[in-house]
């Protein structure tokens, strides 16, 4: 029992707890279901207590066991929903026919101000609340590839698209949240 | 994406290739042709550059979402129990 030198369950919650809340609560978006899957995260660990070598940190070990309990979670969510063909398919709002920008849609500057709060809490509502104003799927696939960075082939696998789907998916997905920035920031 | 024999892009493929960058290495002739095009165009311009500073925010997000006092004891009492 080499491991239980390193190990402590009982100070789980008052060391790691609020760190890893925060962290699936970002990436889930919704404070019960990142509570649940904190719970289950411990309790995975308990289960598997003999399996901690110590050759990660006991946190690093808590973050692994996290981060596929979100990584399920993802799963579980996306399979539910087919990628439809439409959902790549349709008119395109940002660019014309000859593949220049939209006169609404021409990105306006950042002023100085934005520049300068992006580290803010406020702005980080405004990115959550542009997140939320994504379809499901590009919410989805925002998550799971900027939040979660997982690899762009495992994200193609889970959704059963192709590559260059990937992309045009990607690509509308930061245009729309480019948008959604410049008009929450501005009022524009 | 970009059509394999032109010079000139358009914005729509010029917007692509900012975005595909951050991901994977553009080709020799692709990274011209962007470098190109934002040169000619502050539109797409302006796109990579706040590409650049969305992916920057996006790489530091963080929360002030707390567990209240209540959730922690009952996910202590919850190991506690479980240690037994």
């Amino acid at each position: 029992m080499k491991s239980s030198l390193k190990i402590n369950p009982k100070n789980w919650v008052a060391k790691f707890s609020d760190e890893l809340f925060s962290f699936a609560y970002l990436r889930v978006n919704d404070e019960e279901m990142a509570r649940d899957l904190i719970q289950d995260t411990f309790l995975a660990a308990l289960k598997n207590l003999e399996t901690f070598k110590g050759e990660i940190s006991e946190k690093n070990w808590l973050y692994l066991i996290l981060k596929n309990k979100i990584i399920d979670h993802y799963r579980k969510n996306v399979k539910t929903k087919k990628v439809r063909i439409d959902d790549y398919d349709n008119e395109d709002e940002f660019f014309d026919e000859s593949g220049h920008w939209k006169k609404e849609s021409l990105p306006h500057p950042f002023n100085n101000l934005l520049v300068s709060q992006t580290h803010s809490f406020e702005f980080y509502e405004i990115l959550n609340k542009c997140k939320q104003k994504l379809n499901q799927l590009h919410s989805s696939i925002f998550s799971m590839k900027f939040i979660n960075e997982i690899g762009s082939d495992e994200i193609c696998k889970e959704l059963e698209i192709s590559s260059s789907n990937y992309w045009v998916l990607i690509h509308r997905i930061k245009l729309k949240i480019r948008k959604c920035i410049e008009k929450l920031f501005y009022g524009k | 994406m970009a059509n394999k024999n032109k010079l000139m892009i358009t914005c729509k493929e010029a917007t692509m290739l900012s975005v595909q960058k951050a991901e994977i290495k553009l080709s020799v002739r692709d990274r011209f042709r962007l470098f190109i095009h934002l040169v000619i165009c502050q539109y797409c311009r302006l796109f990579d550059k706040h590409n650049k500073i969305i992916n920057k925010i996006i790489s530091n997000w963080k929360t002030d979402k707390k567990l209240s006092d209540n959730q922690k004891s009952s996910l202590q009492n919850l190991i506690e129990q479980k240690l037994k």
